[in-house]
């Protein structure tokens, strides 16, 4: 019996040109090549995916899928790009028995040439029946009826190419021929398609330049970094405002953990409390001036009466704002609706606050030069309203744009408002005809960005027509430090010692280096977190109020809001074991609750 | 002439006439396609029943049966069990068999001599039984 070695090299052939034309549910078919590693992540059947943030993204456009959407949402009711894609899914159709059948086949013939049973043998000769007759359908309805076909087929023959070589050919001209009638159909209608790319950060959307599709420039090179031994700014300051928080060890754990469950919305008004406390303060400062200026001097009196004008109108504006919050008045439950509600309302904060200021500022000045002859109290006092007015506006902005940047990365993995993204001049109006089949574009050319930004793509298409191109797909891609990384975390520690000094724990600020694994999982990447490393302490064993240095091994989860481990302190020459929290100061990102709704309960 | 998967039955060895079209009747799993005859029409489609029968060459064969009256009774016995199939009176022709050892599709020379894609038909004939 002859064994048939070509069987899985043309059954390979057959697969190939049978997937090639399977028409998938999206138009971009992603794959993440991360720039560790070897493995590259296709991304498919979602529109929510999950990437590192240094990795680049292949792009490759469905085209069968592009026009097949084209139809459903541009070209409704043409007639003959109806039919051209009823054709182009009939050829699919047969491919796909073509397919189904020869694999069958090529599993009979296998099973037969192993065993050479009678029952193989009968297996065999219906799976060749089967797919003869298949083979048979698609002759008589494209090669018999389309002399171009059959002379093809007739040439490869001549050539001594196999069956599947052949029926590969023929789908493939039948391909292209009516995807060419198809875009002539479409392009008689005016429709172009645009792709884009947006990344989100907290200093908001910015194009990414995709190859063939637009004219933006690359973007700025920025590589988050995967081994960072440096605590940063925002660390530091944590970890100093831990230390003065809870260093005179006043705060029970019962307290801490209140401290840590206190909410959202809590801080929220947390940042716009003192906001408010210096508007008050600025209020009483205008106030005690007023009192102060004598009735002869008119201009005084009335500047004084424009600023506290202005500010009571600013005060009323914030104490909306406020009681919008307070009141429960936000309805979105949706993390990443009341990150854009909050968005808004800090913007329009931020904008309110430096018109009205402006004003006031200037108020201010013209009070100062009046008042430049005045006692030392009131001057102190009017002194001190210029400091208070000047530094008011950053104020907000500084605070504002530290609870976004925690926000941001709470809402990790929802969606942003892709409609408010739309397709920039740059971007180019392309006939469906020159579309390019693949992109690509790297992470690390889209400037500085943080784990929870996300980069949005998009596929439009309109006519002269329509007023703005409309959304056939989107895909969101939310970034993650997802390959292996080493990190710095800051925690508040509260050591055991093996042997057991006074009542109460010794505790100090400490941070740790922290080896973090590889994931692709949000749920792992943004709530469990593991990471494992070296803890570094501040506690006072002896209580002799000189703090001593001690280093441990440490382990983190909980994107290291927790941590634990054994150290040892050098000084008192004692072992402990130790817990170590991350506490939610204003400086922090605190992102311990759910919804909103959870932290009302 | 260049022939990759064609059995030629000898012209003047019986013995190994039918040891060779038995072989290829009851002992492979093959659908066959037979050129009978010796002239140029033969050498043509020969030609292509080769590369037709090539394309699938994990299922099909080409014969040339250059002088029929060697294995007239195993010719015979193909037709016999064919249904409104007999053997062609005069020389040449071609015909494909199927597995279960049935004459199945004929072609005689005409106006135009047959192409690739008419032979593999013929083929295809044979492989649907």
């Amino acid at each position: 019996m002859k064994t048939h070695t070509n069987i899985s090299k043309w059954t390979c052939v057959l697969i190939f040109f049978c997937i090639s034309i399977v028409l998938h549910g999206q138009i971009l078919d992603l794959k993440e090549i991360p720039t560790v590693g070897k493995k590259i992540y296709p991304l498919k059947g979602k529109s929510v995916y999950y990437v590192d943030i240094n990795s680049v993204i292949d792009i490759q456009i469905n085209k069968e899928m592009l026009k097949e959407k084209i139809n459903k949402n541009i070209t409704t009711g043409n007639i003959r790009v109806d039919s051209l894609l009823t054709a182009l899914k009939n050829l699919k159709s047969f491919s796909d028995t073509l397919l189904v059948k020869s694999t069958t086949f090529n599993n009979s013939l296998r099973a037969y040439n192993r065993t050479g049973s009678v029952t193989d043998l009968e297996m065999l000769e219906q799976s060749l029946n089967s797919l003869a007759k298949a083979e048979d359908d698609f002759l008589k309805a494209y090669t018999y009826k389309n002399p171009w076909l059959y002379k093809k087929a007739n040439a490869m023959f001549d050539d001594y190419k196999s069956i599947a070589e052949i029926f590969e050919d023929q789908v493939k001209e039948m391909q292209n021929f009516l995807n060419q009638q198809l875009n002539q159909a479409i392009n008689s209608e005016g429709v172009f398609v645009q792709v884009g790319a947006w990344i989100i950060t907290k200093s908001g959307a910015n194009s990414i330049h995709l190859d063939g599709f637009d004219e933006y420039p690359m973007g700025k090179y920025y590589e988050w970094k995967t081994v960072n031994l440096q605590l940063d700014e925002t660390q530091i300051k944590e970890l100093e405002s831990m230390h003065n928080m809870l260093s005179d060890n006043a705060k029970s754990y019962d307290e801490i953990f209140n401290e840590i469950g206190a909410g959202y919305r809590e801080m929220l008004l947390g940042v716009i409390g003192p906001v408010n406390d210096s508007i008050i303060k600025i209020f009483n400062t205008v106030n005690y001036l007023i009192e102060k200026s004598s009735n002869t001097q008119k201009d005084l009196k009335e500047q004084l009466t424009k600023i506290e004008s202005s500010v009571k109108d600013y005060k009323m504006f914030v104490k909306e704002w406020i009681e919008s919050y307070k009141n429960g008045n936000i309805i979105e439950t949706d993390k990443f609706q009341l990150l854009m509600r909050f968005y808004k309302d800090q913007q329009k904060l931020i904008s309110q606050t430096s018109a009205q200021f402006d004003k006031i500022k200037e108020s201010v000045i013209k009070v100062q030069f009046i008042l430049k002859n005045a006692s030392a109290n009131l001057k102190d006092s009017v002194n001190k309203l210029v400091l208070q007015v000047s530094s008011l506006p950053q104020t907000i902005e500084t605070k504002f744009s530290v609870v976004l940047s925690g926000l941001n990365t709470m809402v990790n993995g929802a969606k942003f408002n892709s409609d408010l993204l739309t397709f920039g001049d740059k971007v180019k109006k392309l006939a469906i005809d020159v579309v390019p089949s693949s992109t690509s574009f790297s992470l690390k050319f889209t400037g500085k960005r943080d784990p929870g930004d996300q980069v949005i793509l998009k596929v439009g298409a309109g006519t002269p027509s329509l007023t703005k191109a409309k959304d056939l797909e989107v895909i969101y891609l939310n970034l993650l430090a997802a390959e292996p990384h080493i990190n710095m975390a800051v925690a508040y520690d509260f050591a055991w010692p093996v042997t057991r000094i006074g009542e109460a724990p010794p505790n100090g600020p400490s941070y740790s280096t922290l080896y973090k694994f590889r994931s692709r999982k949000p749920i792992y990447r943004n709530v469990i977190d593991v990471g494992l490393g070296l803890n570094f302490a501040v506690f006072d064993f002896n209580k002799d109020d000189i703090p001593e240095i001690s280093t441990g091994l440490c382990l983190s989860v909980l994107r290291d809001y927790l941590q634990a481990g054994w150290g040892f302190n050098f000084n008192a020459n004692l072992g402990y074991y130790f817990v170590g929290i991350r506490i939610p100061v204003s400086i922090n990102n605190i992102y311990f609750n759910g919804s909103t709704k959870d932290q009302n309960n | 002439m260049e022939l990759k998967i064609t059995t030629i039955i000898p012209t003047d060895d019986k013995e190994l006439a039918d040891r060779l079209m038995n072989s290829l009747i009851y002992d492979q799993a093959v659908v066959l396609g037979i050129v009978v005859g010796n002239d140029n029409w033969c050498i043509d489609l020969i030609q292509k029943a080769d590369r037709v029968a090539y394309a699938r060459k994990s299922i099909r064969r080409a014969v040339w049966i250059r002088n029929p009256k060697l294995v007239d009774k195993i010719l015979s016995s193909l037709f016999s069990h064919s249904e409104g199939l007999i053997i062609p009176e005069t020389l040449p022709y071609f015909f494909t068999v199927t597995m279960a050892d049935k004459a199945c599709d004929i072609i005689l020379p005409g106006e135009i001599n047959p192409d690739n894609v008419s032979i593999d038909k013929s083929f295809r004939k044979a492989e649907i039984g």
